[in-house]
């Protein structure tokens, strides 16, 4: 079987910056992948490469495993439809619209009414409407924020935010989930339950690339951990092997240990 | 006239013009440099300007014509140059942390408040200016030159420069050019970020009292609608030169001015206020970086 | 209030009433349009040109009546909105309000210049007046009274804000709204920007369109000066004092701002001020409106 995701020889220059500099990555259906490595080694620059956020300068994206299709090209909008969702190192929620919106925002491309059912609200409307508050309300609880659904987005606290986030991703109902550091700025009690939350979200069966700092986060919940240096993969494997492995120390502590 | 004649002659037209645009582009940008803010009402700004400088030329008689000149461009500066600082202190300073949209919002209302009270102050109706400078022309091979094109010219020319000199070699140019590019990091740095953004606004109101001085001059007549269109095409020389850079903006001008003053000449004088807008719309889709500029047109 | 002028036929004041009712009508479309979505519209006037331009040449050079006209006056304005959207809608932020604000004046002096179809700046003379068969009465002509015009601009307000109402609890509107809060947020949640934004622009230029027949029709001529940049700022004001995104508000913003003159009889001349003024406190103190939700104030 072909990887759900696949990232080849992905290269992403500004201006003589090197960002991505040919990495290569592919996740299995429902497997989980960490992505790690220091500040600036374009972790966040390949999630936005695979969800149209940035066009790379090189390399090519593919998605999907009975018909691969390549990414590379399409608009944000356009992957999300083919059923990639991702949240953002520093929320991105939509504040002036209530948790519950926020995650009926997410069901955007598995609904469709339009412009006449919305203004004749048509059966069909109506019915479109239940379900999506429906699985948006099913959701919130999933993630710990039953009872939260009318607050406002900004008035939630940070913590809550990042699961909101998370919800909406779900809410399309994705193949593949992208989490951009999810565990930052979250407290310890507060990490327990987001690493619940994503053993939660593995054992229902889910595809996820996870971008984490925290060890403690990312060593449990990921099958297989990749590791960005200078926007170069310099290790990949098991969680336990790339600990040890020396390049990845050198990484982090900047130190050579041979 | 022979075509060649004609020719030099719109673009002597068009250059006296376009030092105006030139004058009140600046403002523009170097506004945009530090806050990324259009200010909407830098055009009234530029037509409060035309109004004080007539007021400051009625009132003094009997001195010579560049001194009463040189008074008046000094008092439009002046005056201008604290409106400019008051409306950062009072309208967009206490809402700069807002969304653009509440900013550009802002701007507009202090716009229709200038123009209005301007119309309060001195009537609806068009105000004939004084007579800065002597009459004087000079014929060369058929162009005619005026003391008016000369005075705008070398008026503009000499705050450009001083500009320059004012960006490029003293500490206040310094911290200008480095709040334009991280007002944070200036803040941390201990640069007062608050008073650089505030004597930007002043600078660049100031050079837009001497743009309508000069404007009021050359045309002999202001109204208080007169800020509107002209500050709109002085914001399109300031896109036309690449918002945000300052040398960007004279070029911007002076060009943006030849555009017009040619167009008029040979296309046709009724459609000449759609070229400003026609120009803008087309930089502003196909190249929103401007001519000189690296800025790009996205920050949303 | 339906019934008002049974109650209260006094001609003068439901005149006025008439005009609110119509700005809350362009109220109504513009939210869409900057409310809703979050897009900066300095040209809305150019709609409602359009409608009305469409239905006086429709009527005159045709012989199509008043009714009949509503449905192409509404398309041609909303094609147009999706037309200039297609282009204009790349430019982001500050200059996308530079575009729609040069697109409204090109298609003001456009109007005033193309002589031979539109009467210049004299505008179209001797449109139709509205006619409807009534049972009992036969033919009715609206003529020159207020009250027809007071009911049929009536029942366009209460139409146009029951679908407003209905769009914006859609998935369409909270598309809208998703857009205006983060614009790339929505693009990765799977709402096709662009599209949206043309809809909105397409739904708004349609009831400017459509506001734009009734008011030819009321007024039997028009000429290219009602459509100025000021009315566009004068209904961006309504929409802001009535708290961006919020259909009670648009309504009761354009109610406000539009009978001002007659609350503040003998002091008309400050109407454009209070705009300017009403703007500006608003974005300080109460940036939402009277019926916004707050929202940035914590996320800004």
């Amino acid at each position: 079987m072909p990887p759900l995701l696949e990232v080849r020889r992905l290269t992403q220059r500004f201006g003589g910056v090197f960002a991505l500099d040919e990495v290569t990555l592919s996740v299995q259906q429902g497997e989980t992948v960490g992505l790690i490595g220091p500040n600036g080694a374009g972790k966040t620059t390949l999630f936005n490469c695979v969800t149209g956020v940035q066009r790379p300068t090189q390399g090519e994206v593919w998605f999907g495993r009975e018909a691969p299709e390549p990414l590379v090209g399409l608009a944000a909008h356009q992957i999300a439809q083919r059923g990639i969702a991702r949240t953002f190192q520093n929320i991105r929620v939509f504040a002036a619209m209530s948790a519950l919106e926020n995650v009926v925002i997410g069901t955007y491309t598995r609904t469709h009414t339009g412009l006449v059912g919305a203004s004749f609200l048509t059966s069909e409307a109506r019915r479109e409407e239940r379900w999506a508050a429906d699985r948006a309300l099913g959701l919130l609880e999933f993630v710990g924020l039953a009872g939260r659904s009318d607050a406002m987005a900004s008035a939630l606290p940070f913590g809550l935010q990042r699961r909101l986030e998370i919800a909406r991703a779900l809410a399309s109902d994705p193949a593949l989930l992208l989490l951009d550091e999810p565990a930052a700025g979250l407290n310890p009690v507060e990490k327990q339950q987001l690493v619940q939350l994503i053993g939660r979200l593995k054992a229902r069966g889910l595809t996820i690339l996870i971008i984490e700092h925290d060890m403690q986060v990312v060593m449990p919940i990921s099958d297989r951990v990749a590791v960005l240096d200078y926007g170069r993969k310099i290790a990949e494997g098991s969680p336990r092997a790339v600990q040890d492995d020396p390049k990845v120390i050198e990484a982090y502590l900047g130190v050579p240990t041979t | 006239m022979t075509p060649l004649q004609l020719f030099l002659q719109q673009l002597a037209n068009g250059l006296t013009l376009g030092a105006i645009y030139a004058l009140i582009a600046l403002g523009y940008t170097m506004v945009y440099g530090v806050v990324q803010l259009i200010n909407f009402a830098h055009g009234e700004i530029f037509m409060v300007g035309a109004y004080a400088a007539l007021t400051v030329a009625l009132a003094i008689t009997g001195a010579p014509w560049w001194a009463v000149l040189a008074v008046c461009a000094l008092g439009a500066m002046a005056l201008c140059g604290a409106l400019g600082w008051a409306t950062e202190r009072v309208a967009y300073r206490p809402i700069r942390s807002a969304p653009r949209l509440n900013a550009l919002i802002t701007a507009i209302g202090m716009s229709f408040v200038l123009q209005n009270l301007v119309m309060r102050i001195y009537g609806a109706t068009d105000r004939r200016f004084p007579e800065l400078w002597p009459a004087v022309r000079w014929q060369w091979g058929g162009v005619t030159v005026t003391l008016t094109q000369v005075v705008v010219w070398g008026t503009a020319a000499l705050l450009m420069v001083g500009l320059q000199w004012l960006v490029m070699r003293t500490r206040l140019g310094v911290a200008m050019r480095a709040t334009s590019q991280d007002v944070a990091a200036c803040a941390l740095l201990g640069i007062p970020v608050n008073r650089i953004i505030a004597v930007t606004f002043a600078l660049g109101s100031a050079l837009a009292a001497v743009g309508g001085m000069l404007f009021g001059g050359y045309y002999g007549t202001i109204n208080f609608h007169d800020g509107y269109l002209t500050g709109l095409k002085a914001f399109t020389a300031a896109v036309l030169g690449g918002i945000g850079n300052i040398p960007g903006a004279m070029v911007g001008g002076v060009v943006l001015g030849l555009l017009e003053g040619l167009g008029a000449g040979y296309l046709s004088s009724q459609w000449k206020n759609v070229f400003a807008f026609v120009i803008l719309v087309c930089l502003l889709l196909f190249k929103p970086t401007g001519l000189l500029g690296e800025r790009v047109a996205d920050r949303a | 209030m339906a019934a008002l002028p049974l109650v209260y036929p006094h001609p003068y004041h439901l005149d006025v009433l008439t005009t609110s009712l119509l700005y809350a009508l362009l109220a109504l479309g513009l939210n869409l349009i900057v409310g809703l979505t979050g897009v900066l519209h300095l040209g809305y006037a150019a709609f409602f040109a359009i409608g009305a331009y469409t239905y006086g040449l429709l009527n005159l050079r045709a012989g199509w009546p008043f009714w009949p006209s509503l449905v192409p006056a509404a398309a041609v304005a909303g094609l147009f909105g999706v037309g200039i959207g297609l282009p204009a809608l790349r430019v982001r932020g500050d200059y996308l309000a530079i575009v729609t604000l040069g697109f409204g004046e090109i298609v003001r002096i456009a109007f005033t210049n193309l002589e031979r179809w539109t009467g210049g700046p004299n505008g179209l003379l001797g449109i139709d007046h509205p006619r409807l068969w009534w049972p009992g009465h036969g033919i009715f002509d609206f003529g020159v009274a207020s009250a027809p015009y007071y009911y049929l601009v009536c029942a366009a307000v209460i139409l146009a804000a029951a679908l407003c109402v209905r769009l914006s609890r859609s998935r369409i509107g909270r598309a809208w709204v998703a857009i205006r809060e983060d614009e790339l947020a929505a693009a990765c949640a799977g709402i096709p920007v662009l599209q949206l934004k043309l809809l909105a622009q397409g739904c708004g230029g349609a009831i400017a369109g459509l506001a734009g027949a009734v008011f030819a029709a009321k007024q039997g001529t028009i000429t290219p000066d009602s459509f100025d940049f000021i009315l566009s700022v004068m209904v961006l004001a309504m929409v802001v004092l009535g708290g961006l995104g919020s259909v009670r508000g648009a309504i009761v913003g354009a109610l406000v701002l539009g009978s001002l003159p007659e609350l503040l009889r003998g002091f008309d001349q400050y109407r454009m001020l209070a705009f300017g003024l009403a703007m500006i406190v608003i974005m300080r103190l109460r940036p939402q409106g009277l019926f916004g939700r707050s929202s940035h104030a914590s996320a800004a």
